[in-house]
């Protein structure tokens, strides 16, 4: 009898100690108090809670409504902003996504246009339209504060009753932002997320779990919805868009390039152009002395041996990048192999992953394969120099990846920067994507995940690219990152744009 | 020599090889992983998370945290399905249902751990949308539930009928035999069967990978992406940098340790506190 007991005891210490790691995520409840702002009109200096702030542009009083800069009320009011422009890149149109609760956005709209403004959806129409004095856009502040519940209390000098000061009372609203996230998907830019992320949690307090489940593992975990990004090497396909069900935006965080390694006799470096590579890989051109490597490459010695072909045995965005590059540059390739994740290789030997690839290489006397730049760097293998469709011969670097995407980009970002027109790019170049939902609110999201997610996106754009070379992957150009903040900015919270 | 004695000679090398080639091979594996593993062994080792790719330092107290959690928790919610299972079994045998019960804890038994995997992705994490420790314990508990139910079953039929023939002869209750006869005489052998059965479930790959996702912080929430050693010495193996091939090494030495620590060094101890022989 008593064996049991202690044979029960010990059964009920193992589930307490189990039962105890369950607890729950302690939400920090801070009970914040109305935040109050004094505005002095025509002043730049005002007080949020006390406190002395110096404003962007002094405040303003238009057909008797106070007019105030916009990334002020965005920076107190703690809004969420996004514009729409006309073809000439002039503001047409302003959302907000201002914070009356603790869960919700109340999505705002106005026009630069009409008086005509929308609340959540429904018409109404102001005094006051907002106004746009040297390039920055002023709100009339009384009818934003009103939505989120605030007092607004005009002063006037008691001389000549002009309006000099402003005071709004805004109420508290305390929106719990998770400190941990989950991404999942390519593999290629593991060790850059992996960094990234390790300094935005020391320096943010925010823990991103990204795991390199492969782009297309990635895709799949975004559809289910189990984590708050997806990640890929690859833009989705029409039947990938279709099986999201809600729009996806595409935001680039780094420039890859896919080398050609090879093992041969003192590892000269060699020279090719996208036809040559495309022979070798069709089969057409089996042995190393070939005329046709020999009068790009005068002056190497050139062994009379076979070439063997090595290539990846797995789905990979390394692949899809190398077979649209031939796709793209060479006729022939795209008729009889095509290009995606795998393809039906003609010839040769499959490696699984970059590293199955390279041990392939590197066992194989005249062999020759593509791997990911920042995998030939980190293991120091030889790598070619290729033609890009300007005639030039360029080595891959970061560099010249990253002269890949110097090139008329689309809003979207989808593109793909493979035999790109800049005379200076080396012509296997990529962007790697992260994928995010545009409209966060989906299956049970917090309006706290969403500003999670955006913090840490427009980090990796902004001070995360610092992190790109020293890891050996090319930065983003500049336009490419203005293009991709204006896909962040584009994600909304229930229809509204979300809060920084 | 006769053709009788040829083959029986025949027949003891062939026996005597193979036995010698399943203890080299066992050999040779431990070997290996000692001494890749032991090499890079350090204070660090255990008790920091891991560094991020390409530097060296850190280490995998992650996923021993994880490892230890998932499995006691699979364990905590396998244990009394599988035990009372296999006490059913074993105390009901002409019953139909038993033999039904019988067969289904067989066939679970020869469910692939990957098809477990996909089962704990499709039914736990795709419906609650979230990867969480607590997810992998239950699809690990999937696994552990079959083979502690076999093994109680078992070492309860070796206890001798006239032992509990005695109690039913004393007029004691069948709950009494039961818990005061069956159990406490065959409780060595059900704690060995569960200690295996854990130690099985702490090495299994497959189904976390589905369902426990891994992290690279050290996480105490059951309900939230966790790492396992199993799962670090998959990431790790598999990278390109050689200070994370060589963590691997480390972490798959870190998880033998722990799971004959669980196979003979727990059996020992509970023996003690018990005061059976486990």
């Amino acid at each position: 009898m008593i064996h049991i007991r202690r044979y029960s005891a010990l059964l009920l210490v193992l589930a307490l100690l189990a039962s105890a790691s369950l607890g729950a995520v302690a939400v920090p409840a801070s009970a914040a108090s109305d935040t109050t702002i004094v505005l002095n009109i025509d002043s730049t200096t005002a007080t949020v809670s006390g406190s002395r702030v110096t404003l962007d542009a002094a405040p303003f009083i238009s057909n008797g409504r106070t007019m105030l800069p916009i990334r002020f009320i965005a920076e107190t009011m703690k809004a969420g902003v996004s514009y729409k422009t006309d073809t000439n890149g002039r503001v047409t149109q302003v959302s907000l996504g201002l914070p009356d609760s603790a869960t919700t956005l109340k999505g705002v709209t106005l026009s630069l246009t009409s008086t005509t403004a929308t609340v959540g959806g429904q018409s109404v129409t102001l005094d006051a339209m907002p106004v746009i004095r040297q390039g920055r856009t002023f709100l009339p502040i009384r009818f934003i504060a009103e939505q989120l519940g605030a007092k607004v209390t005009p002063a006037s000098d008691p001389k000549t009753g002009k309006t000099t000061s402003v005071t709004i009372v805004l109420p508290a609203v305390t929106i719990a932002v998770p400190t941990q996230l989950s991404g999942a998907g390519a593999t290629f830019p593991l060790p850059l997320y992996t960094k990234m992320f390790d300094v935005y949690a020391s320096s943010t307090g925010t823990k991103v779990n990204y795991q390199g489940i492969g782009s297309g593992g990635g895709i799949k975990a975004l559809t289910d919805k189990t984590v708050d990004f997806g990640a890929s090497d690859a833009f989705l396909t029409v039947a990938e868009t279709g099986a999201m069900g809600a729009p996806v935006l595409h935001i680039p965080t780094c420039v890859g390039a896919v080398v050609l390694t090879y093992n041969l006799e003192g590892n000269p470096t060699l020279r090719f152009d996208a036809k040559t590579v495309s022979d070798i890989f069709l089969g057409k051109i089996t042995t190393w002395n070939d005329s046709r490597i020999a009068v790009l490459n005068p002056g190497v010695t050139l062994p009379a041996s076979a070439i063997t072909t090595v290539h990846r045995s797995d789905g990979s965005g390394t692949t899809s990048i190398f077979t649209n590059y031939l796709a793209t540059a060479v006729p022939e390739w795209k008729t009889t192999i095509g290009a995606g994740k795998s393809v039906a290789w003609p010839t040769g030997l499959g490696g699984k992953g970059n590293d199955g690839v390279a041990g392939l290489v590197s066992q194989n006397k005249g062999s020759i394969g593509y791997v990911e730049l920042v995998y030939a760097i980190g293991s120091k293998l030889p790598y070619a120099t290729i033609r890009n469709s300007s005639g030039n011969f360029i080595v891959p670097s970061l560099t010249s990846s990253g002269r890949a995407a110097q090139i008329a980009l689309p809003d979207d970002l989808k593109v793909n920067l493979m035999n790109s027109s800049d005379p200076q790019a080396y012509p296997i170049s990529a962007f790697t994507w992260l994928l995010v939902y545009r409209e966060q609110k989906y299956s049970g999201r917090t309006l706290g995940q969403a500003i999670a997610l955006k913090r840490v996106l427009n980090w990796m754009l902004t001070t995360g690219q610092s992190l790109n070379e020293g890891l050996g992957y090319g930065k983003l150009p500049a336009p490419a990152v203005t293009k991709a903040q204006t896909l962040v900015n584009a994600m909304t919270y229930g229809g509204a744009p979300i809060p920084d | 020599m006769s053709g009788r004695k040829v083959k029986n000679g025949l027949m003891s090398v062939l026996v005597a090889a193979a036995a010698v080639l399943i203890i080299a091979v066992l050999l040779v594996m431990m070997w290996h992983i000692f001494f890749s593993g032991v090499r890079y062994l350090n204070w660090d080792f255990f008790t920091k998370p891991p560094a991020v790719f390409g530097e060296s330092g850190g280490g995998v107290f992650n996923a021993i945290v994880g490892t230890v959690l998932i499995t006691l928790v699979a364990s905590a919610i396998g244990t009394p399905f599988g035990m009372f299972a296999g006490i059913y079994v074993a105390e009901h045998e002409e019953q139909r249902f038993a033999s039904a019960v019988r067969l289904c804890a067989d066939a679970l038994q020869g469910v692939p751990s990957i098809v477990i995997g996909i089962f704990g992705y499709t039914f736990l994490v795709a419906r609650f949308r979230s990867y969480s420790a607590l997810s992998a314990s239950i699809a690990l508990a999937f696994m552990f539930i079959p083979t502690t139910a076999r093994v109680t079953e078992e070492v309860l039929l070796l206890v001798p009928s006239s032992l509990k023939e005695a109690a039913y002869a004393l007029g004691a209750r069948r709950s009494n035999v039961i818990w005061n006869v069956s159990i406490k005489s065959a409780a060595s052998g059900i704690t060995s069967g569960l200690l295996t059965s854990m130690a099985r479930i702490a090495g299994e790959t497959a189904p976390l990978l589905f369902t426990a996702f891994g992290s690279r912080y050290v996480e105490w929430n059951m309900l939230r992406p966790m790492s396992a050693l199993p799962l670090q010495i998959y990431i790790d193996a598999s990278s390109p940098y050689p200070a994370q091939q060589q963590q691997a090494w480390s972490a798959a030495f870190v998880l033998i340790l722990i799971i004959l620590l669980l196979q003979y060094g727990m059996r020992f101890v509970i023996s003690r506190v018990l005061r059976v022989k486990a």
